[in-house]
């Protein structure tokens, strides 16, 4: 479904990603790594909303994107939540969900159930047609996680999906993701360990743009031989990780389930 | 259309268009002279408001793009392309603004067929309107694309204000927001109405992709930029200087008229022929007071009827002006004037205009009005104003000297 083959990124000649490997299916992968790691460009470049380097470097859907026409197609199939997105104040959520829907080019016959699904699944439904200007800071999160979910794109890609919600939502979103990822391929990052690994089969630790760790949540806790900050295991080998030398080439293969 | 139908509900426009609504239609029907006597003046009417509606359309679309919250966030993910997204949003503002522009001229043109006016209404002046509403929202999306900030549009409008009034004045730019007085007699220029629809297309053209300048995904730049150079090259290269009017004289597709009972007669424009009957009482009050030493089969026109434009009285600046204009007009059709004439005949002929106008009043002294503008200078005032004086019949016979005067020399 998604595959990066040595993609190397930057902005202004400063390279932020760099000589990563990694292919993915259905499944929820989660992207681990501290401010700055370059989690964002790379989910941006997945969500074609910044173009690879070079074509080859990111297939989408068993094809690279060398045409606005492929780009189009495969912008059609992934939802995408950025860390801040922009949205006109005055839009109620259920417009606002629609109106992505729309903008994804979904079909016009499904746009009003599938936004009212999506809204249900983060639920917005009392607050369906509030304001967006009127939302708490949680709420618009879970807005966002709406148009990115609605219609259940085939690719999803969620960066920091769990800022700025409380304990409760953040058990729920991650029974949403779980849902989600049982057809779709769910990427998302977060600096928070305990949400990757409730929700991700599979993980990887980015770190100075480069991935220091692609594998299972217990392969991560084994990288911790107990010298290192952190007080779970999984904290220890995702602390661990950072240190780890970069990992070259290509991957072993699909997220496993 | 799902996209469109939601920006039509949730643009911020969609609350100034009421009113917007109320400040046009009172400017239209509270300011100004009364058109309501023609179609050709209630026609240009309309855009006695679209100065206002351009400034708001400036400013509101512009405040509308600026508005939507960006700062460092990123914009939501669209396979749709951005250009058509642009058109989505800018179509919907503009849909709100050309409802007001086209209800406006709705409620003008009820009143006038209300009072049967003959005629009907002038499409090009509506057209020539929504299409500055449009461009001047075209430039506000692009503004408030290029711009954006909390003043984005208030600079927008101030600016566009200031664009409207000084860079395009009426009278001579397509791009003008005021067509001004709407005579009889001319008709707003097509070639300028051409190029103002190819100004608003282009402008729009830029507006919807001026986001590829400012967006992450600038992959097409030249979408925005060839059409706004397209623009500016257009602006160099159009009509513009008092050499290529706004509007241009017109061709009379008939005529209303009637005899004046003195052998003469009386045309006006076809709609002008409710206000034929008001023509010819004056001219046949002009062919009294002429009687006398003039001859009464004269063949008034309405001012552009004929002749190419030259001469004619008109109706629309009240009674006193139709008389003074038929006075001048049977003066000229009676003595026509000559190249080869002196200062004493220009001066006879002068004279016996002043001396019509005021008999034809039933004033025994001349009007208060600008005889400047008829070349009267103050002597020959005076000397009409001591004729005036004198009793009819030595009145008469002072007149017949100006007459002979004048056709003392002839072409």
């Amino acid at each position: 479904m998604l595959e990066i083959i040595g993609l190397s990124q930057g902005y202004r000649r400063k390279p932020v990603v760099s000589e990563l490997h990694i292919a993915l299916g259905a499944g929820a992968f989660g992207l681990l790594g501290p401010n700055g790691a370059g989690k964002s460009t790379l989910l941006r470049t997945l969500a074609t909303i910044s173009a690879p380097g070079r074509p080859e470097q990111l297939r989408l859907f068993g094809e690279p994107l060398r045409t606005r026409k492929q780009l189009r197609a495969a912008r059609r199939r992934i939802g995408y939540l950025p860390q801040s997105f922009s949205y006109p104040p005055g839009f109620t959520v259920t417009d606002f969900v629609r109106h992505c829907a729309w903008l994804r080019e979904l079909p016009n016959a499904e746009i009003g159930r599938a936004a009212a699904e999506a809204v249900d699944r983060v639920e917005l439904t009392e607050q369906a047609d509030l304001p967006l200007r009127k939302l708490s800071g949680g709420m618009l999160r879970r807005a966002g996680i709406a148009q990115a979910i609605c219609g259940e794109p085939d690719l999803i890609i969620l960066d920091e999906p769990t800022n700025g919600l409380d304990p409760r939502q953040r058990v729920r979103l991650r029974q949403l993701l779980r849902d989600l990822s049982e057809n779709s391929c769910v990427v998302l990052s977060t600096h928070l360990v305990e949400d990757i690994s409730h929700v991700c089969a599979r993980m990887g630790v980015l770190y100075e743009g480069r991935l220091r760790f692609d594998g299972t949540a217990e392969e991560l806790a084994a990288m911790g031989t107990g010298t290192e900050g952190g007080d779970t295991a999984l904290e220890r080998g995702y602390t661990a990780a950072l240190d780890a030398p970069p990992l070259v080439g290509p991957p072993a293969g699909d997220v496993a389930r | 259309m799902t996209g469109f139908r939601i920006e039509l509900r949730r643009t911020p426009v969609r609350w100034w268009s009421i009113p917007l609504l109320a400040v046009a239609l009172s400017m239209v029907l509270f300011v100004g002279d009364d058109w309501s006597v023609s179609w050709p003046r209630a026609s240009a009417a309309i855009t006695q408001a679209d100065l206002l509606l351009m400034v708001a359309a400036l400013g509101l679309t512009a405040q509308r793009v600026s508005g939507i919250h960006r700062g460092r966030n990123e914009e939501i993910l669209a396979s749709r392309d951005r250009s058509r997204l642009e058109f989505t949003s800018l179509a919907a503002d503009v849909t709100w603004l050309v409802a007001v522009y086209l209800t406006m001229t709705g409620i003008v043109w009820a009143l006038m067929w209300s009072r049967g006016v003959p005629g009907g209404p002038w499409l090009e002046y509506p057209v020539f309107g929504v299409c500055g509403v449009v461009f001047a929202a075209a430039l506000g999306h692009t503004f408030g694309r290029l711009v954006p900030g909390r003043f984005t549009g208030v600079l927008a409008a101030v600016t566009g204000y200031l664009l409207f009034l000084v860079l395009f004045p009426s009278g001579e730019s397509p791009l003008t927001a005021s067509v001004g007085y709407q005579a009889i007699d001319v008709r707003l220029s097509g070639a300028h109405l051409g190029w103002r629809l190819a100004l608003t297309t282009l402008t729009v053209l830029v507006a919807v992709g001026a986001v590829h300048l400012v967006s992450r995904d600038r992959r097409r730049p030249l979408t925005a930029l060839i059409p706004a150079a397209a623009v500016l090259v257009g602006i160099a290269a159009m009509p513009s200087g008092s050499e290529s009017p706004l509007v241009q004289p017109r061709e009379a597709s008939g005529r209303a008229c009637a005899d004046t009972g003195h052998g003469g007669e009386v045309c006006v424009w076809p709609e002008h022929a409710h206000r034929l009957s008001e023509a010819t009482a004056a001219a046949e009050r002009v062919g009294e007071a002429a009687a006398p030493v003039l001859p009464t089969t004269i063949a008034h026109r309405e001012h552009g009827l004929d002749r190419g434009g030259v001469g004619g009285f008109t109706l629309d600046h009240g009674p006193g002006d139709t008389l003074a204009t038929l006075a001048g007009e049977y003066v000229d059709r009676a003595i026509p004037y000559c190249a080869d004439w002196q200062e004493e005949q220009w001066g006879a002929h002068s004279s016996l205009r002043l001396w019509l106008d005021a008999r034809a009043r039933g004033l025994g002294t001349l009007p208060d009005y600008n005889y400047q503008s008829l070349g009267a200078s103050s002597d020959f005032r005076e000397e009409v104003e001591e004729t005036l004086a004198r009793p009819e019949e030595e009145q008469r016979r002072h007149v017949r000297t100006w007459v002979e005067t004048a056709r003392a020399v002839t072409c």
